[in-house]
């Protein structure tokens, strides 16, 4: 019964933890390089800041999902077990560092957009 | 009062190759902390080996050589259209560019549709044993930077053909070809690790 809990819904949770975060990271960069061409030459910068801010958005919510399960299933994994629910868990605190990680690298990635105009490349 | 100096820059180049460019420095940095992090897999692999008696695990097979050996060969046969890529760019050739990173992709393509074949004939599961987790971080860790560098060459290649085409996007092309290749590289030392090791070391 335990095991079955980190399946389903939670499993795609944790998945989500470790991987939504690197490819926002990668979205950002690859959507930023095309579309800082547009941005240039309609001298706006905002769609930078939006794919930005969405990206982070979506990284923070992973984050926090990973986080959550990492919490819930505190109670319920026991230390080293090695049973589903302690690799869940495990997973869980790899998500929310993976998240948190690059949440810092988006972040990175946003800051030229504040400091550098689109024509600056 | 001193007259100001001042030096007339408008005559050099906007953008260059090699490590006259930044990004050039970048993709280096780059490949420099990648590169940290495989030798680490690979040290972990060996280390994990050292701990048990027996390498594969008794009724573990070693990977399928077959799927491993003709991915080694589509990956290596990538490296022509690369490079070819790399002199287009570096000639400011739009349409060598196109055409070479093109085929590259395809290459690319190709390499991703074994590397399916190859995790279904790898013989261990992840969760199975430290010898499945170590092989599929390994494989794992390569196919990211395959997928990684095909998302590259795809945003370029869109570039190349809706523009405008601006000379650091050559020196960008130049540089993804670096990246390929480094690709290509590390394959080949996670093949030996992956597929070799466990038969002849």
């Amino acid at each position: 019964m335990k095991g079955n809990m980190s399946r389903s819904a939670t499993l795609s949770e944790l998945w989500a933890g470790v991987l939504i975060g690197p490819v926002a990271a990668l979205t950002q960069l690859e959507i930023n390089y095309a579309l800082v061409l547009w941005a240039c030459s309609h001298s706006r910068s905002w769609p930078l800041h939006l794919v930005s801010l969405l990206l982070l958005g979506f990284t923070v919510f992973a984050g926090f999902l990973a986080y959550k399960n990492w919490r819930r299933l505190a109670d319920l994994a026991a230390e080293d077990s090695g049973d589903t629910l302690s690799r869940s868990r495990f997973m869980a605190a790899v998500g929310t560092l993976i998240s948190a990680y690059m949440a810092l690298v988006i972040a990175a990635q946003w800051v030229p957009v504040f400091i550098y105009g689109p024509c600056q490349r | 009062m001193t007259p100001r100096r001042t030096i007339d820059v408008s005559r050099l180049p906007t953008y260059a190759f090699g490590h006259h460019a930044l990004t050039w420095w970048a993709t280096w940095s780059m490949i420099l902390m990648e590169g940290t992090m495989l030798v680490i897999l690979l040290i972990s692999y060996f280390f994990l080996r050292t701990a048990v008696p027996e390498w594969p695990p008794a009724h573990t097979l070693p990977p399928n050589l077959f799927w491993g050996t003709l991915n080694t060969a589509i990956i290596l046969a990538s490296v022509f259209p690369n490079q070819l890529a790399k002199k287009a760019a570096e000639s400011l050739d739009v349409k060598g560019v196109r055409l070479w990173m093109i085929v590259t992709l395809l290459f690319g393509v190709a390499f991703a549709v074994v590397r399916i074949f190859e995790f279904k004939n790898l013989n261990c599961h992840w969760q199975q044993n430290a010898y499945g987790s170590i092989v599929w971080f390994n494989m794992g860790f390569h196919t990211a930077h395959v997928l990684t560098d095909m998302v590259d060459t795809v945003v370029l290649i869109v570039l190349m053909f809706v523009g405008p085409i601006e000379g650091p996007r050559f020196v960008d092309v130049s540089e993804n070809s670096i990246y390929w290749n480094f690709v290509v590289v590390i394959w080949l030392l996670i093949y030996s690790v992956i597929y070799l090791a466990p038969r002849f070391l």
